[in-house]
């Protein structure tokens, strides 16, 4: 499996890259198998409360990101958003119609870049009255 | 009497009144992973016992007084996560956690006072240990306020088989000057060998700050107790007794490869 990154994504394309991030990702979760290591400098995560996701994006340290981009794709690889951040977290996105996964990346520059992934399973824990 | 009969008898003597060297008690908390990252299992298995960590020698655990995460979302009581299991032959605990936001998860300890007859004294280990999850590392070189507790002075996570661990040694929220640390290794599946009795429990002595290293010859968990004596007494069989109180912090270090 290859590591995905936003720099191999200029070579190749988001939309690929991360149609085989989410497919990866949930066939390792799937088969227990370990996926290769990620770029480790910031700490993207994502968590899921009744219908939006929460966003943050932060250093090892728990510094809030303050300048950096944000992109939310979709399962199709689509770019859903793309956004600067300000420090300002958690950045809340609503789910509305996508359910079938998220890829959340954030690259703030200077080689400190990540992502989390938000499978179908993550997802549809929302509870929906 | 021949030098090498009185040398002898001297040293059963010293036998008889001391006994044999003994492995070191440990509290323990092993979790299934301490450094979780994305794509790994977020649910924890835990394991609570108390022990001869290299000799894999259970005593009973009784429910403990206390089993609290520190984690990101604050202090959360785990005691209603408890199940009652046999830890190395000897009642213990297991437990479940989930893992589901960035940050420190450290996991504490307090057991009820273990009653010890070959000591003649209670033992009380507050034993910790620590977690890492997708990332976030801040906070693993504070205290937590415990009765007694090493504070680490080395990231308590991602160690490398043979890196320096340095902790320091609180009582009270003190400094223990001189303190001794006792060092073992959890011996799962019996893999080493120790050549000798002193092999089995190492020991420091802290500096006068409560400061103490020890750069570990292998992979796999690492238990640190720095042990020091209660102000209090309790009773056993109607005669107050001594109590040892410990400090005790389980660490993993990770194969070079």
């Amino acid at each position: 499996m290859t590591a995905c990154r936003p720099e191999r994504n200029k070579e190749k394309g988001a939309r690929g890259f991360c149609r085989q991030r989410l497919s990866e990702l949930t066939l390792a979760v799937a088969l227990l198998l370990p996926l290769p290591a990620v770029a480790h400098q910031l700490v993207v995560f994502a968590s899921v409360k009744d219908d939006v996701v929460l966003i943050t994006a932060k250093f090892p340290d728990g510094t809030a990101v303050k300048a950096g981009t944000l992109r939310i794709l979709d399962a199709t690889d689509t770019v859903i958003i793309e956004q600067e951040l300000d420090g300002t977290m958690p950045i809340v996105f609503p789910i509305d119609e996508h359910t079938d996964g998220l890829v959340i990346e954030v690259d703030a520059g200077n080689g400190h870049s990540n992502y989390w992934v938000l499978t179908p399973a993550d997802l549809q824990r929302i509870p929906r009255n | 009497m021949t030098r090498l009969t009185s040398a002898l008898l001297s040293s059963a003597t010293a036998l008889l009144v001391f006994g044999t060297p003994v492995s070191a008690h440990y509290g323990m908390i092993i979790p299934s992973n301490n450094m979780v990252m994305q794509q790994d299992d977020r649910t924890l298995e835990l394991t609570l016992g108390f022990a001869h960590p290299f000799e894999e020698e259970g005593m009973e655990l009784l429910q403990p007084k206390i089993f609290r995460l520190y984690g990101p979302a604050g202090e959360v009581d785990l005691l209603p996560s408890l199940n009652a299991a046999e830890v190395m032959g000897a009642a213990g605990f297991t437990a479940t956690l989930p893992i589901e936001a960035p940050g420190l998860h450290v996991l504490y300890m307090e057991p009820q006072p273990y009653w010890e007859p070959a000591e003649d004294a209670f033992i009380i280990h507050h034993t910790k240990t620590y977690i890492a999850a997708f990332g976030q590392e801040d906070g693993w070189d504070q205290p937590h306020g415990l009765v007694t507790e090493i504070v680490p002075l080395s990231r308590p996570y991602g160690l490398w088989a043979g890196n320096l661990f340095q902790g320091q040694v609180l009582r009270d929220g003190e400094p223990v000057p001189g303190a001794e640390v006792e060092v073992e290794y959890f011996n799962q599946g019996g893999a080493v060998t120790a050549p000798s009795d002193y092999m089995i429990t190492q020991t420091v002595i802290a500096d006068s700050n409560g400061v103490f290293s020890y750069a570990t010859p292998a992979s796999g968990w690492w238990g640190f107790a720095a042990l020091t004596s209660a102000d209090y007494t309790l009773p056993q069989d109607g005669v107050e007794k001594d109590v040892e109180l410990g400090a005790v912090i389980w660490v993993h270090f990770e194969d070079w490869k």
